[in-house]
């Protein structure tokens, strides 16, 4: 009797989740496992067809624009998260410590968050315009700049455009995150805290941090999933440009698949992807759980 | 009681009016009844001049009321892609735009045309250009939207100021005309070019140089040849020295257009119908409407050509139909006149792909009417060598390189590379997918 009682809501639940769970594995596991598949055929068009082997990855690996995708794509991940995080915890402090007009400040911080990446990626096309950019005329007006400077022409400055503009993204939802975070810490230990003495700093380092080690950390790892496959950003800023200077390996799966026809080798790249991906995010995971402190 | 026999007839003729009736009433929901049955056909576009090509078909589907079309535009920096995925998808469509540096890759599923009605009598009234640029494995694969080919566009107004007789006709004469300029302080940076990345642009300014100094850019071994090394490094030398403007790496052939009608710069070394009233020689959007002119390239005068073309899908259920479409678009209407094509170089710039087009007096005065003699640029035309003359451009791999060759360019221009090592990388990458594509 009180074995069927115990089965029942777990056979209802299965059954309520069984059309989610479908839709996982026809929109997710299908074309995960497709791409799988893909790597190791010889797909392009109106050429080749059969089995390939380790034909495409032994391709890409020694293709010189798939390793300098890789790391534009580390830089590029690396970067935009850590900025965002930087910033989302700042501006999570500043909603936290009551200052007036800080609903303002929520709704201006969640704008970027309900913004569509494509209309981001053409906002920030407009600033940074070399003949027009609202970031030229600032810098300008500002007398920081003699000249418009064109933004996107150096591999270098271009590549920090799109990390700025990809962090303006993140940030809504390190803030939304850290805030509900900083939200949960007692009042109480800060008190404690300042009758001990400790400054700002100190409460900062030893009961904000600590505390908000789990939130950053999904901050963190939501971020980077992202960031590695950015595409939106790139795809209207630069195209992976100048030269391979923006080139990351989201952009050059669609470059190979769609521009280039080459199916075989796109999914090789896009597997590699995926690998490093579950790599960084394994191992985030694992870093996370043993520094998990909250109460 | 009624002994009247029951009038059967009158309610068999009730019962046909009452069907008639909802027939009718069934028909006027569905829509008009056509007077004829119509095939319709899907013809996809990029998007350049979308109203005008929409005027062409209505054209067309007057000459044939038995055609409807349904044409589709994309954004021409997606259409490649775009193509590619619709292909893959198994979409049905009949007619298409079609890119010369894609050719090689599409031709598997492109419709060979030779075998059509009147295809040989076009083909052979075809410029060489446009043959030669629509012909893959010995098969003709489509027919001309346009060609055009590559010139000097340059600022006569600049060129008067600093006492300059008449534009380069060396690459030594091009650069000493530029430091001139700089030097009378008439410009910043005389030269402007299209290098971004992607889309045409560097690379096809740099098949041009590597013809007009008479050379290949890449053997047969596919290094780079003394004239390629030759033109990058003195392309690279403008930047070097300040004539060539730096900001101008990120621009395509549209945007480096506009840089040039803004009047800051001598030159522009581009596609032919940037020159045209829709650009260089538009009174109300360009500065130097009426003073850009064209000159032909410096030291040998060769130039390389392109087409842009109409194809047919071969797994269309239509091609009958597509071919009308095409041809009427691509050639002559049922007059056996240029229609399209003629209006094409009103409309939008765009010249022609068979011989004698720029006889017709339309054609002649909107030639003249930005800057340009016709008798020139139909030689120029009749003369261009097709771009696979000078660079592997029908290998299935070369749009892949093409791609990779701009950013390099870019790397080199901007000084970050050097320019033998920038041929090295170009020629090491057309090895590496030449061997791919081999197998």
């Amino acid at each position: 009797m009180s074995v069927s009682r115990s089965r029942r809501p777990g056979l209802l639940l299965q059954i309520l989740n069984a059309p989610a769970a479908l839709l996982v594995v026809a929109f997710s596991v299908v074309p995960l496992l497709y791409v799988g598949y893909l790597s190791f055929q010889d797909m392009r068009v109106g050429m080749g067809g059969g089995f390939a082997g380790l034909d495409n990855y032994r391709f890409v690996l020694e293709d010189a624009s798939v390793i300098k995708a890789f790391a534009n794509t580390l830089y590029f991940a690396g970067l935009s998260v850590t900025l965002a995080l930087l910033i989302g915890l700042g501006i999570a402090l500043l909603l936290r410590s009551d200052l007036p007009g800080s609903a303002w400040l929520v709704a201006a911080v969640v704008l970027p968050w309900a913004v569509p990446e494509i209309v981001n990626a053409l906002i920030w096309q407009w600033i940074y315009s070399p003949t027009y950019g609202a970031l030229n005329g600032i810098l300008y007006s500002l007398g920081v700049l003699t000249d418009y400077a064109s933004w996107l022409s150096s591999p270098l400055s271009a590549m920090h455009a799109v990390i700025v503009a990809y962090a303006w993204k993140l940030v809504p939802f390190v803030v939304i995150i850290l805030y509900a975070g900083l939200t949960t810490i007692p009042a109480d230990y800060y008190e404690s805290a300042q009758i001990d003495g400790a400054g700002r700093w100190a409460q900062f380092r030893y009961i904000t941090l600590p505390l908000l080690a789990a939130p950053l950390g999904v901050s963190a790892l939501f971020c980077l999933v992202w960031s590695m496959r950015a595409f939106d950003i790139i795809y209207l800023l630069t195209r992976g440009g100048p030269g391979e200077g923006t080139l990351v390996l989201s952009y050059l799966v669609f470059s190979k698949a769609f521009e280039f026809g080459d199916f075989g080798a796109a999914a090789a790249v896009a597997c590699l992807l995926a690998l490093v991906t579950f790599a960084l995010t394994g191992s985030y995971m694992r870093v996370l759980r043993g520094t998990r402190t909250a109460p | 009681m009624n002994d009247k026999p029951i009038d059967t007839h009158g309610g068999r003729q009730l019962a046909r009016h009452v069907c008639t009736y909802l027939l009718i009433a069934a028909a006027s929901y569905l829509g008009p009844i056509p007077a004829f049955a119509q095939t319709t056909i899907k013809f996809i576009a990029w998007n350049y001049q979308v109203e005008t090509v929409q005027e062409f078909i209505k054209q067309f589907e007057a000459e044939n009321p038995a055609i409807k079309v349904d044409a589709e535009f994309i954004p021409s920096a997606q259409y490649a892609a775009k193509i590619a995925l619709m292909k893959s998808a198994n979409t049905p469509f009949d007619a298409l735009y079609v890119f010369d540096h894609v050719l090689g890759s599409w031709s598997s599923w492109l419709e060979p045309l030779d075998g059509y009605e009147g295809a040989a009598e076009l083909k052979a009234k075809m410029l060489p250009v446009a043959r030669q640029s629509m012909t893959y494995g010995g098969k003709l694969y489509g027919l001309p939207y346009y060609t055009s080919y590559f010139g000097i566009l340059y600022n006569k107004k600049l060129m008067t100021a600093a006492g300059i007789a008449a534009p380069p006709k060396t690459y030594a004469e091009w650069a000493e005309q530029a430091r001139k300029i700089k030097t009378a302080g008439l410009a910043n940076y005389p030269l402007v070019w299209p290098v971004k990345h992607t889309g045409w642009g560097g690379m096809w300014v740099m098949n041009t140089m590597v013809a007009s100094r008479g050379g290949k850019l890449l053997d047969a071994d596919l290094n780079v040849t003394p004239e390629g090394l030759a033109s990058l490094k003195w392309w690279e030398s403008t930047y070097r020295e300040g004539l060539s403007d730096p900001n101008g790496i990120e621009l395509d052939p549209n945007e480096s257009a506009r840089a040039f009608m803004s009047g800051s710069y001598y030159t522009l070394l581009t596609a032919t119908f940037f020159a045209g009233a829709q650009w260089a020689n538009d009174k109300e959007k360009s500065k130097v409407a009426g003073a850009a002119f064209l000159a032909p390239t410096p030291e040998r005068h060769a130039t390389v050509g392109f087409a842009r073309m109409y194809g047919i899908n071969a797994a269309s259920t239509h091609k009958k139909e597509a071919w009308q479409l095409i041809k009427f678009l691509g050639a002559t209407a049922k007059s056996g006149d240029y229609v399209t094509p003629k209006q094409w170089v009103e409309k939008g710039a765009l010249t022609w792909g068979y011989d004698g087009v720029e006889k017709d007096p339309v054609v002649s005065a909107s030639l003249k009417s930005w800057g340009a003699d016709p008798a020139d640029i139909a030689d120029n035309l009749r003369n261009a060598l097709a771009m696979s003359q000078v660079v592997p451009f029908q290998a299935p791999w070369y749009a892949e390189w093409e791609l990779y060759a701009n950013g390099v360019l870019q790397s080199v221009l901007a000084g970050r590379v050097k320019p033998d090592d920038g041929a090295s990388q170009w020629s090491e990458k057309a090895k590496q997918l030449a061997a791919r594509y081999a197998k």
